[in-house]
């Protein structure tokens, strides 16, 4: 089998509502879709996901992507065997430095294919499968920064709705705010929902550590980011100060971030992502690393259609020991979604597709409407 | 698909000649052949390779997977490696030779189910073939200079001295004399299992460091990782860690503390391939390189090894391949992997890429 073809489809997608976070708002996603086709007919599918520079390193434009997919990527991808993946990385790591989140949906796509060419489930590639559904963490993407009543009001209909964790996103000018949210929010709830809020690197590491024991006070089990990536030393005070778990996202891209991140013994978890940290082959050594050093493993998304989704999918059915679930339905924040079949939205419990590859297949009309070429 | 029944056939292997090493003595080798069978109809192949003086003996080895681990496989999907292998953790701590056998054999399965070699499950071919080291341990030199000629002759061109046994000073000359024979038709490496004292390390390192060897193998005691790390940072020639690696945590906690250059993954060590992957990527986020280590395997456990090195850029100084071609009196498949120029090179057939030899499994069945 060889790759005879790279599709690249450039997508604008739509919200329902804008997401808040410390960095600033997203009122649209502009992904890419991959397909790469094989002389036997099969095809594997993945996406990438560019959005606003604000949020962290190593994001790309939609036609930065597309540029360093075709003049860089493409050519170590043409005519090779999918099941040469550690060969094909060589080329691809060879031929452009970082982009690992460009490389990620090359990955992707390679897994969906070997899958379906297989007859089998990507999770079968990766261990098996360990777990087939899973509880959301609420609600869609993180609840919104916003203010702390509409925030309780929306966490308060969520536990209601079914979910049994909850993200909130952080970060504010104001940081009581942050400890106001919070507040409402468990007079809403109450204690039992564990709940994780996501700073996407705000604070400094006082600012952090006084409201993080503030927020003790009420129940949060995880902070997510709380300082600037850069700043393990930081980090890693914090930890030492609060009783809450660390959790690392954009601190770790690479795996040899996450030792570094370790040696600084600046977290107690760390959030993988393989649609954006390096795809399934790097999402599987970053939880190998994890799992040597005791730290906790959250699979996650970050802002994908049912493709990138199935892809987290895959990763969290074959993990062995996840802390926290992933994000629901992209239906909770895209207008429509690009699959056939996508999940239905304020789903709180998912089950895991057992179809080959990552499990989906496009919904080519919807393709058609949002693709921007 | 399900594993319906798995057989144990336990062996007594005889090899050429007694080898002598610094963590102890061989004299025959006792693995056991594992066969598993399916509801599919596909049966999947697996090896321990224990040895009592390094962690494990081949009766207790026979026990916890008779007793403790094939029952708790039966039944189970062998495409569900991870929820296997974490069922076994949860029944027996350790136990990694056994372990080991029965993943290989989960992995063997897969691959014939599904009609590939089994390097194109691990990430496919990214070398085409090991490099084989084979290790000189007869401690009588006269032996092992007329081995060492004769095996060159066959293509090996990597040779691993087992030093430690007798006096360093007789090491030294041994040395000396094997170097100067070996010129520069082969690669030179020195294994001490285990054997220095701490505070004699760093000096016999250095001056072994006369003979250029590639690497030095566990100096010191496998406990004593903080010796390793003294012996590493004083020391310019790579230390390889073998025994004081066995899990992912072990390979961490060497990462951590820059403790060896170079980590030994043997499958009997690690527990299987899985694991094995795991301590490559371990390795690779340090900086620090692998070798496809090996215990006493035929060319059954061989060959999960060798896939295994095939396919993980991380594990890049070879093998101990040279077991069922060199120290075997008989291997125990009918097609073992291709030895040519130094490497050894997959079998293209799907799963493990070999077939027992019944007739000599036979033979050697304890």
């Amino acid at each position: 089998m060889r790759i005879i073809k790279m599709e690249t489809i450039p997508l604008h997608l739509p919200v329902k509502a804008p997401l808040i976070e410390s960095g600033g708002v997203f009122n649209e996603f502009n992904h890419v879709l991959i397909k790469l086709h094989t002389d036997t007919g099969t095809v594997g599918i993945g996406e990438i996901e560019a959005y606003p520079s604000f949020e962290r390193l190593g994001v790309e434009t939609q036609e930065g992507i597309l540029a360093i997919l075709k003049n860089y990527l493409e050519p170590c991808i043409l005519d090779q065997d999918p099941f040469n993946l550690v060969n094909i990385w060589q080329k691809m790591d060879k031929a452009v430095e970082g982009y690992l989140r460009v490389k990620a949906g090359v990955d992707i796509a390679l897994y969906d294919l070997l899958g379906k060419h297989l007859g089998i489930p990507t999770y079968n590639l990766l261990g098996g499968q360990v777990r087939s559904e899973y509880d959301v963490e609420g609600v869609g993407y993180g609840i919104s920064i916003d203010k702390p009543e509409k925030v309780a009001q929306i966490a308060k209909k969520a536990v209601i709705g079914g979910y049994k964790e909850l993200e909130l996103k952080g970060g504010d000018e104001n940081p009581d705010m942050d400890i106001e949210r919070l507040k409402l929010v468990r007079e809403a709830i109450g204690g039992k929902i564990p709940i994780k809020i996501d700073f996407n690197g705000y604070y400094d590491t006082k600012t952090a550590i006084r409201i993080l024991k503030e927020m003790e006070k009420y129940g949060l089990q995880w902070a997510e980011q709380p300082v600037k990536y850069w700043d393990l030393e930081g980090l890693s005070m914090v930890r030492q100060a609060v009783n809450v778990k660390i959790v690392v996202d954009e601190c770790v891209e690479t795996p040899q971030d996450l030792i570094k991140v370790i040696d600084k013994k600046a977290a107690d978890a760390v959030h993988i992502k393989p649609t954006i940290k390096g795809g399934l082959s790097t999402a599987k050594k970053l939880s190998a690393i994890a799992e040597a050093a005791g730290l906790d493993v959250i699979p996650g998304t970050s802002a994908p259609t049912g493709v990138g989704m199935s892809a987290a999918q895959s990763f969290l059915a074959s993990v062995p020991k996840a802390s926290r679930g992933i994000h629901g339905s992209p239906l909770d924040i895209l207008v429509e979604d690009i699959i056939a079949d996508p999940i239905p939205p304020n789903s709180t419990r998912i089950k895991i597709s057992n179809k080959p590859g990552l499990g989906i297949e496009l919904n080519e009309k919807v393709v058609k409407k949002y693709r921007v070429d | 698909m399900k594993i319906t029944k798995v057989d144990l056939i336990p062996l007594n292997i005889p090899i050429g000649h007694q080898r002598l090493l610094g963590v102890g003595a061989l004299s025959s080798i006792e693995n056991i052949i594992i066969k598993m069978y399916t509801d599919a109809g596909i049966i999947g192949i697996g090896e321990a390779s224990p040895w009592g003086v390094f962690a494990e003996s081949s009766k207790s080895v026979y026990v916890i997977l008779n007793n403790y681990l094939v029952p708790n496989v039966i039944g189970e999907d062998p495409f569900s490696i991870e929820k296997i292998m974490h069922k076994l953790d949860k029944i027996v701590v350790g136990g990694s030779f056994g372990k080991a056998a029965i993943e290989m054999a989960l992995f063997d399965i897969i691959g014939k189910y599904l009609g590939q070699p089994l390097y194109n499950l691990l990430g496919g071919m990214y070398r085409n073939g090991v490099k084989l080291s084979y290790s000189v341990s007869s401690q009588d030199v006269d032996v092992e200079l007329k081995e060492i000629e004769t095996l060159i002759e066959k293509g090996v061109k990597i040779f691993k001295i087992k030093t430690g046994i007798k006096r360093h000073e007789e090491d030294i000359e041994r040395l000396r004399r094997i170097i100067k024979v070996l010129g520069n038709r082969g690669e030179l490496r020195i294994d001490y299992n285990q054997s220095i004292v701490r505070e004699n390390a760093i000096k016999y390192c250095r001056q072994l460091e006369e003979f250029n060897p590639t690497f030095i193998e566990q100096p010191v005691p496998f406990w004593d990782v903080e010796g390793l790390e003294m012996i590493s940072k004083a020391i310019d020639t790579p230390i390889m860690a073998d025994e004081s690696v066995f899990t992912p945590q072990d390979a961490m906690k060497i990462a951590k503390n820059n403790a060896a250059d170079i980590i030994s993954i043997k499958l009997m060590k690690s527990g299987g391939i899985k694991r094995g992957q795991k301590i490559a990527a371990i390795s690779e986020s340090a900086n620090i390189p692998c070798y496809a280590g090996l215990m006493w395997e035929s060319s059954v456990g061989l060959s999960a090894s060798l896939h295994l090195a095939v396919a993980t850029k991380n594990i890049s100084y070879g093998g101990d391949l040279y077991i069922p071609y060199f120290l075997m009196n008989q291997d125990l498949v009918k097609n073992p992997h291709r030895f040519e120029e130094g490497f050894v090179i997959p079998n293209e057939g799907p799963g493990l890429g070999v077939e027992l030899d019944e007739k000599i499994v036979s033979k050697f069945k304890m």
